[in-house]
């Protein structure tokens, strides 16, 4: 190892480990003189840099660690918290606005309602009088002035949330149900449906939806005409 | 119900531990950290905001900090990367600060003291390319290769700058130290 060499690497680690310069420095005293003037530079700028670090520093460090790790904890909670209310109220708001598609499906529900209740149709033993059936009627401000046929079923039913009057007519071509649901309507409008075995009317009133089933083709508008005649509303 | 609670103690326990290593890792390298963000920022209030950040920084992505030994390198890299996100966002000057605000309280007679400031000064009022090796060497104890892998360059180019550092000191202590002698 040449001399400036020696001197740059002295320069560059004064206090170096290296064998090559340990060794170079042994054999040559002048070099051993500069290592030493060298370190004792080292030493100084070690105890210049050696500036003092300000009281409770590292207590600070920790304490500020511990306020942002809580601010961001409320943040998070916070959040959490925002998130629930979010679904809570898109779940209120899809919930009420399912129950207002309700009456849409009017006919569909009845449909499904006599199929689930078989029995609506075959016990026609029993036969209630137009007092009963008024009786029950006027619950919804309704009453019907005659029967047009044998009532051989009357009873409160639950119609998508909505309590309505459940009424099974003994008519010549067989057992026919009515359904009255309390409804404001703006508009009186009457349709039709069916299916394999029924057909149906639906007619929107001032006070409510009268549906009518019957087994396939009965003849339904005679008897809904008759319905809506002998129905009154009290105000 | 039993195994959330369960988890919730884990987690607990986690932090728990999270923190001790925090704490951990604050108590023995706050001070070197101090040292080198003052010498490489040149302004305590600036160190201290460094210092702050990094360990900041450092808290939030303990978990990926597997290992021990190499905490000291990657507390410095944070550093490095916050003082350069110093500069992103605001040019400061502190060129009129470096002066002033280099103190010393530790007691030492007049001549030393005045020496060492003579010495802080020049140390200041290195190329910044020259200071950083040199700090990390003095200050932080790193060897010629961390230093090189830390600054992204080899080691030959480390080795030079370091040299050329210690060389403009004694250069330039040099007079004032025969003048100081002289007068006295």
């Amino acid at each position: 190892m040449d001399e400036l060499e020696l001197r740059r690497r002295l320069y560059a680690d004064p206090n170096t480990s290296d064998k090559d310069v340990l060794n170079a420095l042994e054999s040559d005293p002048d070099a051993h003189a500069f290592s030493k003037e060298l370190k004792s530079l080292d030493n100084d700028i070690e105890h210049a840099l050696n500036i003092p670090v300000p009281e409770n520093l590292a207590e600070r460090l920790v304490l500020n660690q511990s306020l942002h790790a809580f601010q961001t904890q409320r943040k998070k909670t916070r959040i959490h918290l925002a998130l629930a209310a979010s679904v809570a109220f898109l779940f209120g708001v899809s919930f009420t606005y399912l129950n207002m598609g309700a009456p849409l499906n009017l006919e569909q529900h009845a449909l499904a309602h006599v199929y689930h209740e078989p029995s609506s149709l075959t016990n026609v033993n029993h036969n209630f009088s137009l007092q009963e059936v008024n009786a029950k009627l006027a619950s919804f401000g309704g009453n019907f002035s005659e029967l047009p046929n044998q009532v051989s079923y009357l009873t409160f039913c639950d119609f998508k949330g909505q309590k309505s009057l459940h009424l099974v007519f003994q008519t010549e071509q067989g057992p026919m149900t009515l359904f009255i649901v309390p409804s404001k309507n703006q508009y009186r409008t009457e349709s039709y449906f069916s299916d394999e075995a029924f057909d149906g009317a639906t007619y929107q009133g001032h006070k409510a939806n009268l549906i009518l089933l019957g087994e396939k083709g009965q003849a339904l508008s005679p008897y809904n005409d008759k319905l809506q005649n002998s129905l009154q509303w009290r105000i | 119900m039993f195994g959330k609670k369960k988890q919730q103690r884990q987690v607990l326990i986690d932090m728990a531990d999270k923190q001790k290593r925090y704490e951990a890792l604050v108590n023995v390298y706050h001070k070197e950290l101090y040292r080198f963000a003052y010498w490489l920022a040149g302004d305590p209030t600036v160190a201290e905001y460094l210092v702050q950040e990094t360990f900041l920084r450092a808290w939030r992505s303990l978990d990926s900090l597997l290992d021990q030994q190499a905490a000291k390198a990657w507390l410095i890299t944070i550093l490095r990367r916050e003082n350069a996100r110093r500069f992103e966002r605001k040019q400061f000057d502190y060129s009129d600060v470096e002066q002033d605000t280099l103190c010393d309280t530790q007691t030492l007679d007049m001549e030393q003291n005045a020496e060492r400031s003579q010495l802080q000064k020049r140390i200041m009022q290195l190329d910044e390319e020259y200071r950083e090796p040199l700090l990390l060497q003095v200050v932080m104890g790193f060897s010629g290769d961390e230093i090189a892998s830390i600054l992204s360059l080899n080691k030959n180019t480390v080795m030079t700058r370091l040299f050329r550092a210690r060389n403009q000191l004694k250069d330039n202590l040099q007079p004032s130290l025969q003048r100081g002698i002289n007068n006295g």
